[in-house]
């Protein structure tokens, strides 16, 4: 009658059982906390990415000026050449490419690429509490860093990704690694973040991310790198993410 | 042979041009100033069908070289923002080089608090999400997507826009003025209410032509998933009056006249879906309730044949009447686009165009290869197909464009 019973707390006491899942944080508030490093969260942001492509073609490389508020975002190229006064607007997953010679407003969907391994959707301030549901996995140290380990899985289906490993640092509660998974659970991209930069916000000053770096998992020599620089938190006027601007 | 430059300019486009170069760097002293330069030159061949009728009144130069020179100038502070496109062209055909300058856009916009803005001046407003056709801008009836080296030119319009609350705004449009050699109406007065949540946006608009009915359009588009777009444009408005053949007691037997422009209703229904690989395929169905019917297109495509056999003196004026007809012409049409992401130095797309009343198609290819930062080298392609008197049957057979951008800086 108390086979069951012993059989519980014997499984329980085992060595292996992992003790961190007695003090597990909640997986939504850690999502939420780590979004704010890469722009989540905060009533408006602004800075700028530089791009760097590199695969057997070569490198390119392409530099753009980002604003966002809490919905929405808009990016604009500043070089190369042939690429300055195109704009993406993004208006909550709705995004649109604006050329200057072109005029209209196209739609696009946030599959669409925008260099190398970087989608539309990688530039815009993450908001993955918002749009993904996370769930504990497991820890993992990370170039010797205490990690824990989270399944995002996507709320609806038109985010940028379907499902999101992201190892996010115990001590700092930012997100150091990223795995990208199709739907059928195919890893099609890596990434990791470095955050040598900071920012002041409501009296508190926070590290920020600094560098992203995209691997391809097809072909592992292609590798796409996004530097943050010139952040600034700032509330943006609505207008900024007009269409017809 | 002669190339005597034969110059096209006014005089208020000459001295726009010139306050945009002296100007705008001067403001640049107090705000955010940036400056663009686009130089195009391009080879362009045009192919008649050699049974046109339309031949024997309006010969299209098989080949014409032009050279376009398009700075952009923009500036903005903290509650004014101005953009100024002057363009200057140089083409060369038939032996004769035109040059003319005009002023693309350039407006003033003031934010006086957040959330309000205001607008004037000369501006290409272009909306709606569909590639092909959008029926839903009443003040630009073709966009440039089947030919994107073109600008559509802008008119001269006031605007207010009311950001009400986040995702909700809406805009008093007043048309007040165009070029004369453009299409559209030269005045109007519109009301825009914009929408969008997280995952769709939607517009509506009421438009009102000083002495015209008031005309109804919208557009809807929803992500429905991240490879997925659907997307809608709708409107009821009057077309444009159509220029018909009517048999006559005359000497060809017909006579032109216009239809009257009655009210109906002009849909549009498309998807986009991004594969893997990322091309991107588009897929469009649209009816045009303003075109013509069969018996219409009937009678345009007799009427033609018929004065082609018929003496020049008397054919020609009524052949030049049925050449310009708005397009589209007919009243079903389906359209797919096929294209990559252009993330990479070479980039393409094909477009294809039906006509289901008479079955008559276009094709249009479009390839631009990236040779550095600042060099792109192009070409578009656009052949038709069709009977004699179907819509892409009729008059051209088929056009080529081969340039070359060089993106200053």
């Amino acid at each position: 009658m108390y086979k069951p019973l012993l059989l519980i707390i014997g499984l329980a006491l085992l060595p292996g059982h992992p003790a961190w899942a007695a003090t597990a944080p909640d997986a939504q508030a850690l999502l939420r906390e780590s979004d704010l490093a890469r722009g989540g969260n905060l009533p408006g942001i602004a800075w700028t990415i530089t791009i760097t492509a590199h695969d057997q073609d070569g490198d390119s490389e392409r530099s753009l000026d980002a604003l966002a508020d809490t919905q929405n975002s808009r990016v604009e190229f500043t070089a190369p050449a042939r690429m300055r006064g195109e704009r993406i607007i993004m208006q909550g997953h709705n995004m649109w490419f604006v050329r200057p010679g072109l005029q209209r407003p196209v739609p696009l969907s946030p599959r669409q690429r925008l260099l190398g391994g970087a989608a539309t959707g990688d530039i815009a301030a993450t908001r993955y509490a918002t749009d993904y549901a996370a769930q504990i996995m497991g820890e993992e140290a990370v170039d010797g860093e205490d990690c824990v380990l989270l399944k995002l899985t996507a709320k609806t289906r038109n985010t940028t990704y379907d499902v999101i490993h992201y190892w996010v640092s115990e001590k700092r509660r930012l997100a150091v690694k990223a795995e990208f998974y199709t739907v059928s659970g195919k890893l099609f991209k890596s990434a990791r973040f470095d955050y040598a930069n900071s920012l002041e916000y409501a009296g508190h000053k926070t590290p920020f991310v600094s560098r992203m770096v995209i691997t391809d998992a097809i072909n592992p020599a292609q590798l796409t790198t996004l530097r943050y620089t010139g952040i600034a938190v700032r509330q943006p006027d609505p207008s900024a993410f007009e269409l017809n601007q | 042979m002669n190339t005597t430059p034969q110059w096209a300019i006014t005089r208020r486009s000459a001295a726009v041009v010139l306050a945009a170069g002296n100007l705008l760097p001067l403001a640049a002293q107090a705000g955010d100033f940036s400056s663009r330069l686009e130089i195009l030159s391009y080879r362009q061949e045009t192919d008649s069908w050699g049974s046109s009728p339309f031949a024997r009144v309006a010969t299209l130069p098989d080949h014409s070289l032009a050279s376009e020179l398009r700075p952009d100038l923009a500036w903005r502070d903290e509650h004014l923002a101005a953009s100024l496109k002057p363009r200057l062209a140089a083409t060369q055909t038939l032996g004769e080089t035109h040059v003319s300058t005009w002023l693309n856009e350039g407006w003033l916009r003031w934010q006086p608090t957040p959330g309000w803005s205001l607008q004037g001046g000369r501006e290409a407003l272009l909306w709606g999400p569909a590639m092909f056709w959008n029926p839903s801008n009443p003040l630009f009836p073709t966009n440039n997507k089947a030919n994107p080296r073109r600008e559509v030119v802008g008119k001269n319009i006031l605007r207010a826009r009311w950001q009400i609350v986040p995702g909700w705004a809406v805009t008093g449009i007043n048309a007040v003025g165009r070029r004369e050699s453009d299409t559209g109406p030269k005045r109007l007065y519109a009301m825009k209410l914009d929408w969008s949540s997280q995952d769709a946006a939607a517009a509506v608009i009421a438009a009102s032509e000083p002495g015209h009915a008031p005309s109804w359009q919208g557009y809807a588009q929803w992500t429905a998933s991240e490879a997925t777009l659907l997307y809608g444009e709708l409107a009821w408005r009057a077309g444009q009056p159509y220029t018909v053949a009517n048999p006559a007691g005359t000497a060809s037997g017909w006579a032109t006249g216009l239809t009257p422009a009655r009210r109906s209703a002009l849909a549009l229904l498309g998807s986009s879906y991004t594969f893997e690989n990322n091309w991107t395929l588009y897929t469009e169905l649209w009816h045009n309730g303003n075109g013509l019917n069969k018996a219409d297109a009937a009678r345009l495509g007799s009427s033609a044949s018929l004065l082609a056999g018929q003496n020049t003196a008397i054919a020609s004026a009524q052949l030049g009447a049925l050449i310009n007809e708005p397009a589209p012409l007919r009243r079903n049409y389906a359209g797919l686009q096929l294209g990559n992401d252009g993330s990479g130095n070479t980039s393409w797309k094909i477009r294809v165009t039906r006509n289901l009343d008479d079955q008559s198609m276009e094709w249009v290819g479009m390839l631009d290869h990236n040779f550095s930062d600042h060099l792109q080298g192009w070409i578009n392609l656009m052949r038709r197909s069709g009977a004699r008197d179907s819509e892409y049957g009729r008059w051209v057979r088929g056009s080529s464009m081969l340039g070359f951008t060089w993106f200053a800086w």
